[in-house]
C-alpha cells in the first residue's frame, strides 16, 4: 500500500478487526468533503490475541454456536490475517463507492508509536472507534497531540439489522 | 316423336320428362324486406323441431347432434333457433380466478353476477394501487419510526446489558473478554494487559488455578449469553413484525372497508377480501422492503408482491344481455377447455393464477356452444375432454398431459368451475352413426338428433318459398337481383343438384356458389341483373373448370383408345354406363361390358371380383344374374352354364349394381348368339325376377353417352335405355334435351329385363305360352334352348358319352 507523502491534510482512520466501519467511514467522509485531504487507514493489530493464544488452555467460543475450540498461536495468526483482509476489502468497497483513494497501513498494538509515521500532530485528524479509549495503546494516540475524533463503532455486534 | 326403337314397339321418354322446367318466377322484394326466417330452412321442420326440443330440455344429456351434409345451413339454423331461448335465459354469471393464499398452486374460482366480474377486477386493481402508496407511507410516518427506534433501543439495551455485565464480571476477576471475527476469547489480565504464557507461568500456582477456574466459569456464562442472543433477536423481530402488522392493518383496513361495503351481498367476495387483508398484514414487512438486492438480477419488483391480489377474469358477461351462443371453429384442447400459460423468467417457466385462461366451454357456460363434430373428433384429446366436462358437469382446466397422468412438473390445479351449457354438435350423418355404434357414452350425452333433409319436395308452394329464399340470400350477399327466368334456371339447377326432378336441393353452400358465380358473370357484362344466360354461363364455366378428366375419356373413346362402339351390333357386348365421382364434380361415360358363356356348373364369374376390383354391391349384382337366369330359364334342368362378365378396359375399382341390366343382357346375347345394338347404352339394376330397378347418377350417365355420340356425330340412331323408375330423376342438360327435340338422340325407359333385352337386340323377348314354352323365334326361346342344350351336354359329359368336341 502506498505511503502518504504529500503535504495535504491527512485524515487517519484507526480501526481494528471489530470496528464497525460504516460509522467510522461516514465520519471520515464528512471531514474529507471540500478539503484537499488524504485518507490513511491504519489497521491496529490486536496483540492480545497472540498473547492469549500462547496460553495452552485458551479457548475460542464460537459466536454462532457457543461451541469452543483451542485458540492456538496458529489460529491467532489465521484470525489476524483474515481480519486484515476482511477489513481491507470492506474499505476498498467503501472507497470505490465514495470514489476516493486511500492508503492502508498495518500497525501492531505494541508498536503504536509507528502511528507517528503517518500523522502530523499539528494539522491532521485522527478518527478512531470510541472503544479504543480503553485500550493501552490509546494513550499513545493521545500523546500525538493531534485532533482526535472518537466515533461510536461498537466492538460487539449490536447494529439493529443484526436482530 | 319418332325414335330408333319404334319398330320394336318402344316409345322414347317424352321431352317434357327429360327436364322438368320451371316457369319464370318474379320476386319483387321491397327494399329492406326480410324473408320469413323459415324460408331459409325450407323443408327442415323435423330438424327445427328437434333442435327446439333439445334446446328446451333442461335435463342432463339433452345435447343436440345436428346431422346433415356440409353446406346445408346447419350452423345458421342452430344459431338462429338458439337466439330466443338465449334471450330468455339472460346473461350467466361471471367467473374469476383468484389467488388461493393457503395453497397458491390451486387457484380459487370466484363467481359473481353478470357484469360484476370486470367491476370487481377493476376495484381490486385500484385497491392495489392505493395500497402500494398507503403502506410505504404508513411506514415512513414518524410515529412508526419512533416506535421502531424504541423497540431497537430496548433490545440494544438488553444486549448491551448482557455483555456489559459479563465484561464487568470478567474484569472483576482479572479476565479480558476478547472478540475475534468468529467468536470470543477469555484471557487473563495483569495491569490491564493480557498476559502471555511466560507471564502466566510466573504466577503462583494458586493464582493460576484461580484464573483457570474463573475462565472456566466465565466461559459457561459466555455460552449462556451467546445462546440468549438468538432469542433476543427473535423476540426483537417478532416485536417489529407485530408493529408492522399493526401499522399495515391500520393502512389497509380503511381501504378495504369500502370494498367490503360494496360487496356485502356477496359472501364469497367478502371472504376473499378478508383473506386479502389477512395476507397483506401478515406480509407487511415485504411491502416496505427497501434494501438493495444482493445480486443485480434479484431486483426488487413491488408490483410482483401485489400481483397475488389481482383478479383474473376468465368469463365476463354483460349484465342484461342474452346467454352466450358461441361457435368455435377451432375446438383444439386449449380453445375448448382452457389452459394455464407460462412466462419465461430467468430461463425458467413460471405461472400463477393470473395465467389461467378459459376455453369456450367456460365462455359459453350458461348458454350454447356450437361445435363441428369432425373438428372435435379430429383434434387430439378434445372429444374425451368434452365428454368428461359434460359427464362431470364441471370444467377442470388442466393440460392433456396432466389429464393422462404424464405430467411430472408442478403446475397449477385451478378449482373446477361448474358447467351448465347446451352443446350443439354439427356433423355429417356417418359420424353420428359411427359415434352411436362405437361410443357407449355418446347416446347418453347427445340424446337429441336433429336430422337435416338434403332436399325438399318440388311442390308449387315450395318452389315459391325456394324463390324467396334465393332472393333473400341474393339480398344478404348484396348480389345483383335475378330476373324471373334466371330465378327459374337456378331452381332447375337445384333440382339437378338433388338428382331428382321432383325435389330441390337444400345444400345452401352450392346454392350460394351458383348465385355468386352468376352474379360474377352478370357483372362481367355490366348488367344490372342476373339473366338466365348468366346462370347458364356460371354452370357451364364451373363444368369447364372441372371436366378435364371427362374430356380425356371422351377423347380416348373417339380415338379408339378406349373401345366403345356406337354403331353396328355385337354378340355378348353391350355399352354400360358408369359414373366417376371426383368430389366436387362427377360425370358419366360409357364402358364396354362383355360376356362369354359355355357349358359349365351354373356359375357366372365376375372377373372384377376375381381380381378384387369389384366392390361388394357389384359382386352381389352379378350373383343375382345367376339367380335370375336360373329362375327365368329351363327351371327343370340344372343351370349348366359357365359365364364370365367383365368391364373391358376398366383399370380401377367397380362398385354398384347399376350395370346388372347391361351385364344380364350381355349374357343373354352370348347365350343366344343374338347381337346387341352398339348405338345404344343401358343402365339399371335388375332383381331375381327380371324387374329393372332405378339407379343413381342417371343424368350424368345419359350425358356421358351423349358426349361420346356427339363427338362421333349425332344422327338420331343413338339412345340410352334407362329404368322406368328413373324418369322422375331426369334433369338433363339443355343440350341433351335440344338434341332429343331434334330427334338426334333418345332416351328409352324399360321396366323389365325382357324390355331391355328387346330394346338392345331388336328381337322380341317373348313370354311363356299356355304350355309353358317361350314362342319360337323369340330371344327367350333361344336362350332357354341353349341352356337346355348346355345341360344336356353336361349330362353327357358326366356320363362319359360326349366326344372331345362336346358332341354326342
Amino acid at each position: 500500500m502506498t505511503k502518504a507523502t504529500s503535504n495535504a491534510r491527512r485524515v487517519m482512520l484507526a480501526i481494528n478487526e471489530t470496528s464497525s466501519l460504516r460509522s467510522l467511514w461516514r465520519a471520515a467522509m464528512e471531514h474529507l468533503v471540500g478539503e484537499h485531504a488524504e485518507l490513511i487507514t491504519v489497521f491496529v493489530r490486536d496483540d492480545r490475541w497472540h498473547r492469549a493464544a500462547s496460553l495452552p488452555f485458551t479457548q475460542e467460543i464460537s459466536r454462532a454456536s457457543g461451541s469452543s475450540m483451542s485458540f492456538t498461536p496458529q489460529r491467532a495468526e489465521e484470525v489476524d490475517k483474515d481480519a486484515v483482509a476482511r477489513m481491507q476489502n470492506q474499505l476498498k468497497q467503501l472507497a470505490t463507492d465514495s470514489k476516493i483513494q486511500f492508503v492502508f497501513e498495518i500497525v501492531a498494538e505494541h508498536e503504536a508509536t509507528r502511528i507517528r509515521e503517518f500523522i502530523r500532530p499539528e494539522s491532521d485528524l485522527l478518527i478512531a472507534p470510541s472503544f479504543f479509549k480503553g485500550r493501552p495503546f490509546y494513550s499513545e494516540l493521545a500523546r500525538l497531540n493531534c485532533e482526535i475524533l472518537l466515533v461510536e463503532a461498537k466492538e460487539f455486534a449490536s447494529e439493529p439489522e443484526d436482530y | 316423336m319418332a325414335g330408333i326403337l319404334e319398330q320394336t314397339g318402344f316409345q322414347p321418354v317424352p321431352v317434357t320428362e327429360l327436364r322438368t322446367v320451371c316457369q319464370p318466377i318474379a320476386i319483387e322484394p321491397e327494399p329492406g324486406e326480410k324473408a320469413p326466417a323459415t324460408s331459409t330452412y325450407l323443408g327442415q321442420e323435423r330438424a327445427i323441431n328437434a333442435i327446439r326440443f333439445g334446446i328446451g330440455m333442461r335435463h342432463d344429456g339433452y345435447n343436440v347432434f345436428v346431422l346433415g351434409p356440409l353446406g346445408s345451413a346447419r350452423h345458421s339454423l342452430v344459431e338462429e333457433l338458439a337466439k330466443e331461448p338465449a334471450r330468455a335465459k339472460g346473461a350467466p354469471d361471471d367467473w374469476c380466478y383468484i389467488n388461493n393464499f393457503s395453497d397458491p398452486e390451486r387457484p380459487q374460482a370466484l363467481r359473481l353476477p353478470a357484469g360484476k366480474g370486470a367491476e370487481f377486477r377493476d376495484n381490486m386493481r385500484a385497491l392495489i394501487e392505493e395500497i402500494q402508496l398507503a403502506i410505504p407511507a404508513a411506514f415512513e410516518n414518524d410515529d412508526y419510526g419512533n416506535q421502531l427506534k424504541t423497540l431497537e433501543a430496548e433490545t440494544q439495551k438488553e444486549v448491551e446489558d448482557l455483555w456489559r455485565s459479563l465484561h464487568e464480571e470478567a474484569a472483576q476477576e482479572g479476565i479480558a473478554l476478547l472478540q475475534t471475527p468468529t467468536g470470543y476469547v477469555l484471557a487473563p489480565l495483569s495491569d490491564d494487559k493480557v498476559i502471555d504464557d511466560k507471564e502466566f507461568d510466573k504466577l503462583p500456582e494458586k493464582k493460576r488455578k484461580q484464573i483457570k477456574q474463573s475462565i472456566q466459569r466465565l466461559s459457561e456464562e459466555l455460552k449462556t449469553r451467546i445462546e440468549t442472543m438468538p432469542k433476543l433477536r427473535k423476540r426483537h423481530r417478532e416485536r417489529v413484525r407485530s408493529l408492522d402488522r399493526d401499522v399495515t392493518a391500520r393502512a389497509v383496513s380503511m381501504l378495504l372497508e369500502e370494498l367490503k361495503q360494496k360487496y356485502q351481498m356477496l359472501p364469497a367476495v367478502l371472504e376473499y377480501l378478508g383473506e386479502v387483508e389477512h395476507d397483506i398484514i401478515e406480509n407487511a414487512h415485504d411491502f416496505r422492503r427497501t434494501e438493495e438486492p444482493s445480486l443485480p438480477f434479484l431486483s426488487y419488483d413491488s408490483t410482483a408482491l401485489f400481483a397475488s391480489y389481482e383478479v383474473n377474469l376468465v368469463v365476463s358477461n354483460e349484465s342484461g344481455a342474452a346467454a352466450p351462443i358461441i361457435y368455435e371453429p377451432n375446438p383444439s384442447y386449449p380453445n375448448l377447455v382452457g389452459k394455464v400459460e407460462h412466462r419465461a423468467e430467468m430461463g425458467a417457466l413460471l405461472t400463477d393464477f393470473r395465467l389461467v385462461r378459459s376455453g369456450v366451454l367456460l365462455q359459453a357456460n350458461g348458454g350454447y356452444l356450437v361445435l363441428d363434430a369432425h373438428r372435435v373428433l379430429g383434434r387430439p384429446f378434445v372429444w374425451e375432454a368434452l365428454k368428461q366436462a359434460l359427464l362431470t358437469k364441471e370444467v377442470r382446466i388442466e393440460s392433456p398431459a396432466e389429464t393422462l397422468g404424464f405430467a411430472s412438473t408442478t403446475t397449477l390445479k385451478p378449482e373446477p368451475i361448474p358447467l351448465d351449457l347446451k352443446i350443439l354438435l354439427i356433423g355429417e350423418r356417418w359420424l353420428y352413426f359411427l359415434l352411436c355404434l362405437y361410443d357407449k357414452e355418446f347416446g347418453s350425452l347427445f340424446k337429441v338428433a336433429a336430422d337435416f333433409d338434403d332436399d325438399v319436395g318440388r311442390s308449387n308452394d315450395n318452389v315459391a318459398a325456394y324463390a324467396r329464399l334465393i332472393a333473400e340470400r341474393v339480398r344478404e350477399s348484396k348480389l345483383l337481383p335475378l330476373s324471373a327466368a334466371a330465378m327459374a334456371r337456378v331452381i332447375e339447377q337445384r333440382a339437378r343438384h338433388a338428382d331428382d326432378s321432383e325435389r330441390l336441393s337444400m345444400h345452401m353452400q352450392s346454392l350460394d356458389d351458383l348465385l355468386l358465380q352468376s352474379d360474377y358473370w352478370a357483372r362481367q357484362r355490366s348488367a344490372n341483373e342476373v339473366a338466365i344466360e348468366d346462370v347458364t354461363e356460371a354452370i357451364r364455366q364451373r363444368v369447364s373448370r372441372q371436366d378435364r378428366m371427362q374430356k380425356k375419356i371422351v377423347d380416348a373413346i373417339t380415338r379408339n383408345t378406349l373401345l366403345i362402339d356406337t354403331t353396328g351390333e355385337r354378340v355378348g357386348q353391350v355399352n354400360g354406363l358408369s359414373v366417376l365421382d371426383l368430389g366436387e364434380y362427377r360425370f358419366g361415360h360409357p364402358v364396354r361390358i362383355t360376356a362369354t358363356t359355355r357349358v359349365g356348373k351354373g356359375d357366372v364369374v365376375d372377373i372384377e371380383r376375381e381380381v378384387k376390383l369389384g366392390g361388394a354391391i357389384h359382386s352381389k349384382g352379378v350373383m343375382i344374374l345367376s339367380a335370375a337366369l336360373s329362375a327365368r330359364y329351363a327351371p327343370d334342368v340344372p343351370l349348366s352354364l359357365h359365364g364370365s362378365v367383365v368391364f373391358e378396359q376398366s383399370y380401377g375399382g367397380v362398385e354398384g349394381d347399376s350395370a346388372s341390366v347391361a351385364e344380364l343382357c350381355a349374357l343373354l346375347s352370348s347365350i343366344s348368339c343374338v347381337p346387341i345394338r352398339q348405338n345404344l347404352a343401358v343402365t339399371g339394376s335388375v332383381n331375381q325376377f327380371g324387374r329393372v330397378q332405378a339407379v343413381g347418377g342417371i343424368n350424368e350417365k345419359i350425358e356421358g353417352f351423349f358426349a361420346v355420340c356427339k363427338e362421333r356425330g349425332l344422327d338420331g340412331s343413338h339412345a340410352v335405355v334407362i329404368p322406368g323408375d328413373n324418369i322422375k330423376h331426369l334433369m338433363l342438360t339443355e343440350e341433351v334435351v335440344e338434341a332429343v327435340q331434334k330427334n338426334l338422340f333418345n332416351v328409352y325407359a324399360v321396366r323389365t329385363i325382357d324390355e331391355a333385352a328387346a330394346a338392345l337386340t331388336g328381337m322380341t323377348a317373348g313370354e311363356r305360352d299356355e304350355s309353358g314354352e317361350f314362342p319360337a323365334g323369340t330371344l327367350n326361346r333361344l336362350v332357354e334352348d341353349k341352356l337346355i342344350q348346355f345341360a344336356s351336354r353336361r349330362k353327357q359329359f358326366s356320363e362319359g358319352t360326349g366326344d372331345d368336341k362336346g358332341n354326342k
